[in-house]
Order: C-alpha cells, then structure tokens, then sequence
C-alpha cells in the first residue's frame, strides 16, 4: 500500500516504536504504583518520554509536559479549565472539531477571525483587529489539518501575550514538523498527538502546559493518597489513572526518531513531495489543488477536488488501487468554510519521513488515470 | 547511613535524581516508608550521607525543592532533617 494519510495517523514508523510497545506489555506496569522493579522500570520510561518531549518543545520543567490520549484530550483538558459558559473565544477560521465541539458544549461565545486560505498576514491582522479585553481565551492551530496552511502562530501569541489572553495552540499537525518552542511562544497550553508527526502508537499524546489547570478527571495518582481532592501539582493533577505504558514507550522511540532525524530535514522531505505532486496535479484538467506559493506557508499536506467527482469516489478508486488518501471534511467543516470548499469537502494526501518520490509518482499516475477513466 | 529526600511527587522525584546523577551524586528513586508519609504513598530520593551537603546545594541551584528530608540511620531509625 502506497500511505498517504499520516495527518491522520502516521502508518509507516520506525521499527523501534512497535519493538518498544510489545516489551512493554510484558515488562513494565504503572508508574507510580509501587516499588518493585516493573513499576519503577515504567516509571523511569514515562520520565524519560516526558523529558525528550521538554526537550523537544523547549519546555524547561518535564512535569509540565503532560501525557495525555490524544490531542483532543489535552484541547480538553485546555478549554475546560479556561472557558466557562458565556465566556468569549477568539478561534481562528481553521480549527478543528476537537476545539469546536468542546466550546460548543460549553455553551461559549465564539468569534472566529476568518481569514482567507495560505494568507498569514491576513490572519495575524484579522486577529490582531478582534483582539480585546472580552475573550477568555484565544485557540488557533499552527498547521490546518485540510490545507497543510502554516499559520502565523509565533506572531498571534506575541499578540495575545501583550493583551494578557490566554492562548491555547492545537499543534496537531505541526509536532515533529515544525521547531516548536513553548516556552518562547508563551502560550498557556499547547496539545498535540503522539501518533502522528512524532511516530508515536495512537492513544498518546501531550498537553504544555505554563500552569497548574483543573482537571477534567479525578482518581488515584499513586501519590498523595490520603487527600480527598486531586494533586496541586502537575503532571499528577492531569494524569489520574493507569497509564498507557505500551503507547508511552513507543512514542518514546518515535520522539528519538524525530529527534536523531531532525525536524527541520522531516519538513525539508515533506514539502519537496507535496511541491512535487501539487506542481503535476495543477497540469491535469478539471483539478483544483489547494498549494500556497510561499514554501514556508504549508507542511506535507495537500488538498484537492476534482471537478464533477465527489472527493468519496476520488479516494474509493485510490483505494482500490491500494493507495491510501482520506476524503471529506476531516473533522474540520470550519477550515472548508474559511477555504471555499464546504460544499464538495476535498481529497488530501498527507506524507511522512518514510514516504518517497517513487510513491508519489505511482499516485500522480493513478489520478491521471482514474480522471481518464472518468472521461 | 543515607538521607531521604521526601518529593511532592513521582515525577518531581525522577526530576531531582537526574540533577544529582548529573553531578556524578548517585540518587536513587525509591517509596517514602510508610512511618514518615504523612499524606500517604510517595516516592523520595534516597542518597548516600556523603553526599548530602552537596545535594542540597546541587538541587538548590536547580530549583528543585524536597518537600521534606529525613536521615535514615542503619538501625532503620530515621529523623527528620531541617533544611
């Protein structure tokens, strides 16, 4: 199978992430749940992952590094500890349902600075002309998950920052793509998934954090016991429950990775695929590729729709020529609006670290054929 | 005869044992007895008496703080250390 989904989950990942996983089952337990040496062994790989990942991101103390399931789980975690019923939000035009819904069922006030796709000026004065005193909180993602669309993130935070507005940053599809430094960005929170640019196993992930937030959860820690109420402190405040130990080790081999490979030679890789599929989509007839004309303004993600075919048929008939690519709304109907693409969804394809030039020939020449087919 | 450094948490335990391994002082990640927690199960740093000046100035630099510490003598007796 030839990959192309890996904004949503990356497939392919170094052999070291599943080694990992599977020693885990059988040789470590729970972190903070006992002396003896399975607890402790899974103690000492949990620091470690949280270590690589401040280091990583540039955050100066590992306990602020939370270990969360998911992205959307920090986001949850984010928003419900600043946002309250009626509250204001300021959210950027490319968000995703993960921060969406949560508002949404929060029951916030939400003011969305629409900005037109692959225009970082637009967007930073869009949100520096709603900028008051009235929100709680401000949400933006630094990378669409449709568009691949940088967004000027280090400049909305400076922003934010001279408002006094918490900034809460979905860095989805930047982790491991993009050089990320927290504590220069100055954000309040920042979530992120383990199984995607960081090669981690699915049901892991991170959430920055510049303070101590309520929790969503409350349970044992291991610590502390005789208290009624959860921990003051993190990462124990956010982290109740068993962890998932399988997931932890394997994205602690999936951040060595990024780390020995370096993000910025990631990005490098990924944008010369993505330049070189947009440059031959754009010559076939009836195709509409969604491409930035500044490098630096998109990732290793790529948009299309195909005139007169629903984005569905498009990825069925890549599928079945074992071609993975995903189709929709990918979760974010927000960012089709913002782009002009509500109505028909898209057809993205997504690569990775472990993708090659030959696999994007193979998939240029399964759309020029599937569009011949399609007369 | 070796101290016990008492930790607000697991992670703040890890934390304070990778500043002193990094100046070459062996730390070791350990529970806190039940007789000393006062706010049930923890983990603490244990360390060698030698080296328990030193630790203090080490983890002081660092800003890392033991929320309490105790000298654990070899007879298994142990007293709380002001610092």
């Amino acid at each position: 199978m030839i990959y192309l989904d890996s904004a949503a989950t990356t497939l392919q990942k170094p052999p070291a992430v599943a080694k990992a996983a599977a020693w885990a089952v059988n040789n470590l337990t729970s972190p903070g749940r006992g002396g003896h040496k399975a607890a402790m062994a899974a103690a000492d790989e949990m620091f470690s992952c949280r270590e690589m990942a401040a280091g990583l991101f540039n955050v100066k103390d590992p306990s602020n590094v939370i270990i969360t399931h998911s992205a959307t789980h920090g986001l949850n975690i984010a928003i419900k500890s600043l946002v309250r019923p009626g509250d204001w939000v300021l959210i950027s035009g490319y968000e995703h349902n993960a921060v969406t819904r949560p508002l949404h069922a929060i029951g916030a006030n939400i003011v969305v600075a629409n900005s037109e796709l692959f225009e970082p000026e637009m967007a930073l004065h869009t949100f520096e002309s709603r900028l008051s005193g009235k929100f709680s909180a401000v949400i933006c993602n630094h990378v669409s998950n449709v568009f691949g669309y940088v967004l000027p993130i280090e400049r909305i935070a400076q922003r934010c920052h001279e408002c006094g507005i918490p900034l809460i940053v979905d860095l989805s599809q930047s982790a491991g793509v993009l050089d990320i430094d927290f504590t220069k960005l100055g954000a309040a929170f920042a979530a992120m998934p383990g199984h995607k640019g960081l090669y981690g196993p699915q049901g892991t992930g991170f959430l920055l954090c510049s303070g101590v937030p309520d929790g969503i959860m409350q349970g044992g820690t291991g610590g502390n016991s005789k208290s009624r109420g959860m921990p003051d402190f993190l990462p124990d405040r956010l982290e109740p429950g068993t962890h998932n130990m399988p997931g932890i080790a394997g994205l602690n081999e999936g951040l060595r990775f990024v780390q020995k490979k370096g993000v910025g030679r990631i990005l490098e890789h990924e944008r010369d695929l993505i330049n070189k599929a947009a440059d031959r989509l754009e010559k076939i007839d009836r195709i509409t590729v969604f491409k930035s004309n500044l490098r630096d303004c998109q990732t290793g993600v790529l948009s299309f729709v195909v005139e007169c075919i629903p984005c569905e048929t498009v990825a069925e008939e890549l599928a079945r020529r074992d071609i993975a690519v995903r189709a929709g709304m990918h979760c974010a109907p927000m960012a089709h609006l913002s782009a002009g693409t509500n109505a028909t969804g898209s057809v993205r394809i997504s690569v990775s670290a472990f993708n090659t030039s030959r696999e994007i020939n193979v998939f240029l020449g399964a759309v020029e054929d599937a569009i011949k087919g399609w007369g | 005869m070796y101290y016990l450094l008492i930790c607000r948490s697991l992670t703040y335990a890890q934390r304070a044992a990778r500043v002193l391994e990094s100046f070459g002082i062996t730390a070791i990640v350990t529970r806190v007895p039940q007789t000393i927690t006062v706010d049930g199960c923890g983990y603490c740093v244990k360390i060698a008496g030698r080296y328990f000046i030193e630790s203090l100035t080490v983890l002081r630099n660092a800003e890392v703080y033991p929320k309490k510490v105790f000298a654990l003598y070899d007879d298994g007796a142990h007293v709380e250390v002001e610092v």
